[in-house]
């Protein structure tokens, strides 16, 4: 039984050229057996650092030989150092280093045994060969790079197979896989991102008695399936007016609103919907308009609170657009009013606001 | 749980509802430049001066006037005799507190002018032989010590209708028409008076009604203060109904003809 360590590519995309990649090599392995065979694990230079015990680089290679058959392709020379060091719970742990022209890959391997080891080394040989090769060196390179950040994937599948020989010599044995490029729902979901919801635009009925419009962005973190995130909004200026005899007066009306947001997903994944609370502070500056009217620029400033849904649908890993509808009450009702004239506007007690927007995931 | 939940709504309900801070965004003022020098309220009167009360009360605080009345006093879009306002002046003489609904001007009158207002009487009242004041004329050395010059008032005709009289408090007369003339009921009708101020026998007062002559007066004491008050608008003591609204529109100050 073993257990790789890997690095793993930074796309969905890397990962399925991969793999359409091998399996156009072994389709083109089945068609030039001989050549394939004669050449594949002779281009392969291993240095084999393992302790006393262990099979040498000779049993690896052979079992290269073994496990490509007839599917191996013509690669570019590849050097791999392998070190093998033991555990202290009676494990191994095989470190392989794969060099082909200025590509390199790293593998972690654990095993029970170091003939396991023996298995998975020739396994990742043969793998690494073949996607290395040059005529894919552009996809190589993506992989490559991609070295820099090394994932671990804990893969039962193949750990009790590594010492079972093939079925069928001659062709890859499917229990001698290696372990199957993750994919991107494989791949364990970093616990922690950063969000930026920019821009987020919104309509909001109350608690002006008119909708208003209103612009904005967020930023926050996510963890696991919670989402925390301040708001900001600038809704347009609103005028309210009143008639009073035949002359109109009114104030105009601007409106910032700060909340923060919580919000934790419990239903789907591609796309998300997120029951959330939030609790908003809401800044109101009135100027008041109309004929004979000297104006004054009060403000208000009051707590509202409240909950919200918000769906985001996943068109790729770090983008998202997402739909949003909150619902608050208000902790104040400011009351605006022109002396001479009376009230010209009472907020609402409570306001629904339903926002779209992107996200970035960062 | 649903219980808790409808207490929280129910207090923050409470709580949206028990705040209501109050903005106040501005205010009607009668100069939207607030720089504007007013008059000292003892200044001279100047004419020709006129209010269509277009601009609400403002041509009473112009001149330093005051309305009375509180609430009684106000503008409305109707009636009007010109323009989109007129004042209605409201009072019930059952009520102490609300037996007079008026404004004044003050400052020193012209030496000589005609003071006209266009009053509309939506209905007709008997006075029980009281006061019912339309104008009021009151002077003095300064604002602490004035004292009545002259009145234009309604009086029940022979026939119950309303007609139009002056009041000397300075002579101690009546200065009613030999041939009266009903003021209509549900119309705009113009007041006019014309008073030549005099604190000696040189003094002249006429009282039209629609550009007709009511009364006129000649050499006598006019006016005896060098400051004065002009009141328009209604005032009773004992009016049968009680309640009372006139309308008044274009009040105005000309010089002589």
């Amino acid at each position: 039984m073993w257990t790789t360590s890997r690095s793993v590519p930074t796309s969905d995309d890397v990962v399925t050229m991969l793999r359409v990649l091998r399996a156009m090599l072994f389709v083109s392995g089945l068609a030039w057996p001989a050549v394939s065979t004669a050449q594949g694990a002779e281009s392969i230079q291993l240095t084999w650092d393992a302790p006393e015990g262990c099979s040498s680089s000779a049993a690896v290679l052979a079992r290269v030989r073994q496990i490509a058959g007839a599917s191996l392709a013509v690669g570019a020379p590849l050097q791999a150092e392998a070190t093998i060091t033991p555990q202290g719970d009676g494990q191994f742990r095989m470190r392989l280093v794969m060099r082909s022209g200025t590509l390199v890959a790293t593998r972690s391997i654990d095993a029970k045994s170091c003939t396991d080891l023996v298995g998975a080394a020739a396994v990742a040989l043969t793998v690494a060969q073949s996607s290395m090769d040059p005529v894919n060196e552009n996809v190589a390179n993506t992989h490559t790079n991609a070295n820099t950040n090394t994932n671990t994937n804990t893969n039962g599948a193949t750990e009790r197979t590594t010492g079972q020989p093939s079925a069928r010599p001659g062709q890859p044995s499917p229990t001698l896989d290696p372990p199957s490029e993750p994919s991107h729902a494989e791949r364990p979901p970093r616990r922690w991102a950063g969000l930026l919801q920019l821009p987020l635009a919104s309509l909001g009925v109350g608690p002006l008695s008119e909708p208003s419009l209103g612009l904005g962005l967020a930023a926050g973190a996510s963890f696991d399936r919670w989402r925390f995130l301040a708001e900001g909004k600038l809704w347009a200026s609103k005028s309210v007016t009143k008639r009073d005899l035949l002359d109109d007066y009114g104030a105009d009306l601007s409106r910032l609103t700060l909340s923060l947001r919580g919000c934790r997903s419990v239903w789907g994944s591609r796309f998300e919907i997120s029951p959330c609370v939030l609790l908003s502070l809401q800044h109101l500056a009135a100027r008041g308009t109309g004929p004979h009217i000297l104006p004054r620029s009060p403000e208000a400033t009051w707590l509202a609170t409240g909950i919200g849904v918000q769906a985001r649908l996943s068109l790729a890993p770090w983008f998202t657009l997402l739909l949003g509808v909150d619902g608050e009450i208000q902790l104040s009702r400011p009351q605006i009013e022109i002396e001479g004239v009376g009230s010209v506007e009472r907020l609402a007690p409570a306001a629904a606001t339903v926002t779209v927007g992107s996200e970035w995931i960062l | 749980m649903v219980a808790r939940a409808q207490l929280l709504i129910l207090a923050l309900s409470s709580l949206a509802l028990g705040c209501e801070p109050r903005l106040t965004a501005g205010e009607w003022a009668c100069d939207s430049d607030a720089s504007t020098p007013r008059a000292a309220f003892t200044d001279p009167v100047s004419v020709p001066w006129n209010t269509g009360f277009e601009d609400r009360f403002c041509g009473y605080t112009q001149l330093n006037g005051v309305c009375l009345g509180g609430g009684n006093s106000l503008i409305v879009t109707e009636p009007v005799h010109s323009g989109r306002y007129a004042a209605a002046f409201r009072l019930d003489t059952d009520d102490p507190d609300a037996r007079q609904s008026r404004c004044y001007l003050q400052g020193s009158l012209p030496a000589s002018a005609y003071y006209g207002a266009w009053y509309f009487i939506p209905a007709t009242a008997e006075t029980n032989g009281t006061l019912w004041n339309l104008w009021h004329f009151q002077g003095g050395d300064d604002a602490s010590s004035l004292h009545h010059l002259w009145d234009v008032t309604l009086v029940n005709g022979a026939d119950g209708s309303l007609e139009l009289v002056a009041y000397s408090e300075l002579v101690g007369r009546v200065f009613r028409s030999p041939r009266p003339v009903p003021v209509p009921i549900g119309a705009w009708f113009h007041i006019e008076m014309f008073l030549k101020r005099a604190s000696g026998a040189t003094g002249r007062v006429a009282l039209y009604q629609d550009g007709a002559l009511l009364v006129e007066a000649t050499n006598l004491v006019t006016d005896d203060s060098a400051f004065a008050q002009w009141y328009v608008g209604n005032l009773a003591y004992g009016l049968t109904p009680s309640t009372s609204t006139l309308y008044v529109d274009d009040v105005s100050i000309r010089a002589n003809e």
